[in-house]
């Protein structure tokens, strides 16, 4: 029984050098050495085929369980070592968590652009489209079409820019009006967001400035849906509890035409203007305005965006400073 | 325009709350941009009820009160002198800490060793006359802890009210009376008007000839003679021309301005002896007539003007201001009054041209009842005579120019009145709506109701104009809110805009600030941009009226302002700039056509410190940063952006540029700002700048690609690091290296450029990582080999390649 005492012997050698290892690499060599194609236990087996038929089978049988047996022990000192491994790993690691995290700086959009996609969005919500137009305009597109006579007050309240050749920098968005309708048979609802200009410039007025136009035709349309779409919006804009105010007003382009006041603390606020579309302006499009009604307003957008992101001041949307519009 | 509660209280009935008057003036469309008051302020005052009076222990002539405040405290205890105070009255108190008119600020005290909490207040103390025999006592069904104001009405409220350009009536006492009539029903009380004359007629004195018919449709004069010099403005007609913001300048030039803010019809007066030939002639100025006007100017005059002249020069600017040298002096006995009507365009015309903006010229350019001229020139001749001693001459004299055009009727039809503002009233509702305002309905019916137009309503001439009215005089508050009915059709988005969102949203994730400018540039920032002279950049829009000369010209590049941006920021201690712009930049096309405005994009970068990051990365050079943001936008666009090498864009550095391509256009640049342009723009440090013209690419985004499968198939990677000639540019070996990578070639980076030590002067090693990867099977050794072998070769034959 050599073969035996062998096995024995090897089982023992095998159990030490396992014991010894200190690491999975050494580990993986270690079984290599033993179990592997040309390991200990391999030379033992090879040795049966010279012996008899009896003894070979009890031999291999022996050899085999030998074999297992090492195997389990490699397994269990691979779990030793994986959970010493672990334990190490979190002796040894130690950050100072309490560091500052880095992440890559993010971009800021213009409030301006946030509130605009924001009113965008929500009128396409009602079904308005959005149309665009130049900001430099015609006198026609700016002025005349839009009803205000040759050479009147009504002009006066618009501190135009005029551009040399005889165009104006757009007062108001309300040129895109007669852009969208021209050419167009109703029913049809726009919005027209963008950028206008006005000679004035102090703490509380820009030179440069930004509307949204909204206007709405067809046979139906009614001040009383003006003042719910208006509503719809302001609610959207300023929450559930604000409060709408509408001031009989002049604007050559509408009538009846009013102002709009919104609820804020104890008083009210000047929003914008609005009306239904003057049946002037609907002809100068080619819209009968006998058949045809329909809505216009229009408001500013750099005070909603100040109140939204609360912005203290005017200057601080246009100079350029990055420090107030890297905080939103 | 001031309106003064106490005169308006001459004209109408005023409801008993200012407030509601207020309110109603303002929904109507008079917007009340302040209220001013005269007389003391008596806000902080309370009403007290006296509860019980007893004798001041220790003085005879003091009592001690207990008086309740109505705040629901108990009553507090006032140390009081005067003779009349009795329980049970109601009586003024002011409490410690409030400030009496006369700007006392009242304290707690102890009177004779009695406490004092307040004071009971006398009509003296309280700035409301020289009563101070004793206490003011109240009415007793004043209720205790009312501010006083509420229960004393003194003093005046003065409404500053902005009135809108189509209601020139508006301007006087009298529109504002009808105004408030219309929400008030009432009598509306007119100034006598009746003159009693004597004397020579007036026609015997004065000529009047219009030689302008088109611009004066009607000249009323009126004579008054031995006015007395030395009669004073009554102190009545003083406190109502302050109220109404205007000083007292003599009783002849008062009387003509208070008569104007009574019925709104501008008047004027000329010393009559001063005219020369007795004649008043209405005629066009003659180019570079002279006239030395009320204000002292000398204006020269131009055809476009209308005068009044008497035989030989023109005394007066028609409806704007009258001439020095016929003006009323404090001589002055015999005076010419004027009152007429010049047409609005004429003196708009005017009043701009000479800046010269009058009284007369702002009731004139928005409109003057041209039917009531001889009311106000009666009406001065009777204050004259009343309060002047004056004498009327008998009749007026009178020119007739071109009549006024009007509309005298107009209908409304009701169902289109209901339709437009959703309402249902009644045919009998809008026609007793239409009555308040002084439309006289002469027919009404289900077709139509028709009204007379009051002479004074030149903003009424089309039905629409009386759908308003019915829906001002009902209130815009009451209309029912509802929503738009009907279908709605699919919702477009302009592609331009589509184009511009996708481009903002980019550029917000590459971590770019959105900047938003005044849209100009001067012609010098550009020539500082190095553009050359005839470019058309430097070729701008021009604002003919600009507000400083900085912003007269229109942008045609976003990059001056962002870059003066990025100064403006790096002066004061922010390092990293990273800032985009998008919008519209400016160039002029032919006479007469609107100027093309492309949408364009700008961006700034300017090298800082990482921030927040404590250990040291190694980033690549500035323009490297923004060649990835460019890249990263090319990707995101798909429309195959190019981009190639240039060193011709002036902008940029010659040894660092790249311009953006596409179909074969240049749209823009990449690259290092020229140090030239950053010295010009106060940059220290480097700056990489990039313009886009995304204008051409409105419209061309693609359709978005269906995903890509991903490969279940085990990728490869084989990497080459090759030696190659320094001045080899990467790009296009890195395009070669793709090319013959054959179709399993799926990724290729470069991952390693390294030049220095170990590597030969005049050498780069680059290295190559390439991902090998097949859709539909495992790619076999074999293959991936045969590939890489064959880059290798390329590189070494192409670029004389070391490989390493």
């Amino acid at each position: 029984m050599s073969q035996a005492s062998d096995l024995a012997e090897l089982e023992e050698q095998a159990r030490a050098a396992i014991a010894g290892v200190v690491d999975v690499q050494g580990l993986q060599e270690t079984r290599a050495r033993f179990l592997g194609r040309s390991g200990s236990i391999k030379v033992v087996l090879r040795l049966l085929a010279e012996l008899p038929e009896e003894q070979r089978r009890e031999l291999g049988q022996a050899a085999n369980a030998t074999k297992e047996r090492i195997e389990e022990c490699v397994r269990a000192r691979r779990a030793e070592l994986e959970s010493a491994r672990i334990e190490n790993a979190l002796s040894d690691h130690r950050l100072d968590v309490t560091l500052p995290g880095w992440i890559a700086p993010r971009g800021h959009l213009h409030p301006i652009s946030r509130v605009f996609r924001d009113m965008t969005s929500f009128f396409a919500g009602l079904g308005f489209s959005i149309e665009d137009g130049p900001q430099i305009e015609t006198d026609w597109n700016n002025f005349g079409a839009l009803n205000f006579p040759e050479d009147h007050p009504s002009r006066d309240t618009q501190d135009t820019f005029f551009v040399e050749g005889g165009h104006v920098l757009r007062t108001h968005t309300s040129p895109v009006q007669i852009r969208a309708m021209t050419g167009r048979t109703p029913p049809f609802r726009f919005i027209a967001p963008g950028r206008v200009y006005r000679r004035d410039s102090d703490p509380t007025h820009s030179p440069a400035f930004h509307q949204i136009e909204g206007f709405m035709v067809d046979e139906r349309v009614t001040f009383g849906d003006l003042k719910g779409v208006l509503y719809a919006f302001a609610r959207h804009l300023m929450g559930p509890e604000v409060r709408l105010r509408f001031r009989a007003h002049f604007f050559p382009f509408t009538e009846p035409s009013a102002e709009m006041d919104f609820s804020w603390g104890d008083g009210w606020l000047e929003w914008g203007g609005c009306g239904m579309i003057h049946p002037n302006v609907l002809r100068n499009c080619g819209i009968d305005p006998d058949r045809y009604q329909g809505f216009a307003f229009g408001m500013g957008v750099d005070r909603t965006a100040m109140l939204r992101f609360g912005i203290p001041n005017l200057q601080l949307l246009f100079e350029g400073d990055v420090r107030p519009l890297e905080q939103l | 325009m001031r309106v003064s509660l106490a005169w308006l209280a001459e004209w109408v009935d005023l409801p008993a709350s200012p407030e509601e008057l207020e309110e109603r003036l303002t929904l109507g469309g008079i917007e009340i941009e302040d209220v001013l008051r005269s007389g003391p302020d008596l806000t902080p005052i309370r009403v007290g009820h006296v509860v019980e009076r007893i004798q001041h222990p220790n003085a005879d002539r003091l009592s001690v009160c207990r008086v309740d405040l109505g705040d629901g405290a108990e009553p507090v205890q006032i140390v009081c002198g005067a003779p009349n105070v009795a329980a049970g009255q109601r009586v003024a108190v002011a409490t410690p800490g409030t400030v009496l008119p006369d700007g006392t600020k009242l304290k707690r005290s102890k009177i004779r060793g009695e406490r004092s909490e307040g004071m009971i207040c006398s009509a003296r103390e309280l700035g409301l006359g020289d009563d101070h025999d004793g206490i003011l006592v109240l009415d007793p069904a004043a209720t205790p802890g009312a501010p006083l104001d509420q229960v004393l009405r003194v003093g005046d409220r003065i409404l500053d009210v902005e009135i809108t350009p189509n209601r020139g009536d508006w301007a006087s006492m009298l529109g504002i009376a009808r105004e408030v009539r219309a929400h008030f029903p009432g009598p509306l009380r007119v100034p006598e008007t009746r003159v009693t004359e004597c004397g020579r007629p007036c026609a015997d004195q004065i000529s009047v000839a219009i030689a302008a018919p088109e611009a004066c449709s009607r000249y009323v004069a009126r004579v008054v003679r031995n006015v007395d010099p030395e009669a004073a403005t009554p102190d009545w007609m003083k406190r109502h021309l302050e109220a109404a913001g205007l000083r007292s300048l003599g009783l002849v030039v008062d009387v003509t301005n208070f008569v104007l803010l009574e019925f709104g019809q501008p008047l004027h007066a000329f010393d009559l002896e001063t005219l020369r030939g007795g004649c008043i002639r209405v005629r066009r100025a003659r180019e570079g007539e002279k006239l030395v006007t009320l204000d002292g100017q000398a204006r020269e005059l131009s055809v476009e003007d209308l005068v009044i002249a008497d035989s030989d020069r023109a005394i007066a600017i028609a409806g704007v201001m009258g001439g020095a040298d016929t003006e009323v002096r404090s001589e002055t006995r015999q005076v010419l009054i004027e009152s007429a009507h010049f047409a609005a365009a004429s003196v708009r015309t005017t009043a701009r041209r000479l800046a010269l903006h009058s009284e007369a010229s702002y009731r004139f350019e928005r409109g003057v009842d041209p039917t009531a001229l001889e009311r106000a020139a009666d009406r001065a001749a009777r204050l004259l005579a009343e309060l002047g001693g004056g004498e009327v001459s008998p009749g007026r004299v009178e020119a007739n120019g071109r009549p006024v055009e009007r509309v005298e009727h107009v209908a409304l039809v009701p169902e289109r009145c209901n339709r437009m503002l959703g309402t249902q009233l009644s045919i009998a509702e809008m026609a007793s709506l239409l009555e308040r305002a002084d439309f006289a309905v002469v027919e009404s019916g289900e077709e139509s109701i028709r009204c007379a137009v009051p002479s004074y309503r030149n903003d009424i001439s089309i039905p629409v104009d009386l759908i308003e009215e019915v829906a001002r005089l009902y209130g815009y508050d009451r209309l029912e809110t509802t929503l738009p009915e009907g279908p709605v059709s699919r919702v477009v988005v302009p592609p331009a805009r589509v184009l511009e969102e996708q481009v903002r949203d980019c550029l917000a994730a590459c971590g770019l600030t959105e900047l938003m400018h005044f849209p100009s540039a001067s012609t010098e920032d550009l020539a500082h941009l190095r553009w050359p002279e005839d470019a058309v950049q430097r070729r701008p829009v021009r604002i003919a009226n600009p507000l400083s000369q900085r912003d007269s010209e229109l942008r045609t590049s976003l990059l001056p302002r962002l870059l003066r941006s990025a100064a403006y920021n790096r002066a004061r201690q922010v390092d990293a700039v990273r800032v985009f712009e998008l919008g519209a930049v400016f160039f002029a096309q032919g006479p007469g056509e609107l100027p093309l405005e492309p949408l364009t994009l700008g961006i700034v970068l300017t090298r800082g410190e990482l921030r927040g990051l404590w250990e040291s990365a190694a980033l690549p050079p500035l323009f490297f940063e923004l060649k990835g943001i460019a890249e990263r936008l090319i990707a995101d666009l798909d429309m195959g952006l190019e981009l190639q090498r240039t060193d011709a864009l002036p902008y940029l550095h010659p040894g660092a540029g790249l311009e953006l391509r596409w179909a074969g256009r240049l749209l823009g640049g990449v690259g290092e700002l020229h140090p030239e342009a950053a010295k010009a723009f106060d940059l220290d440090v480097p700056c990489a700048v990039m313009e886009l013209d995304l204008g051409p690419l409105i419209g061309n985004s693609p359709h978005p690609k269906p995903m890509l499968q991903v490969s279940p198939y085990p990728a490869v990677r084989r990497d080459i690091a090759v030696l190659l000639d320094r001045d080899q540019p990467a790009g296009v070996v890195l395009d070669a290296v793709r090319a013959v990578g054959g179709s399993n070639l799926s990724e290729l980076e470069i991952f390693d450029r390294f030049e220095g030590s170990g590597i030969p002067a005049g050498k780069v090693s680059l290295a190559f990582r390439m991902i090998f990867q097949h859709a539909e099977r495992t790619l076999t050794d074999k293959e991936v080999s045969k590939a890489t072998d064959k880059v290798r070769v390329m590189l070494e034959r192409r670029f004389g390649g070391e490989l390493r």
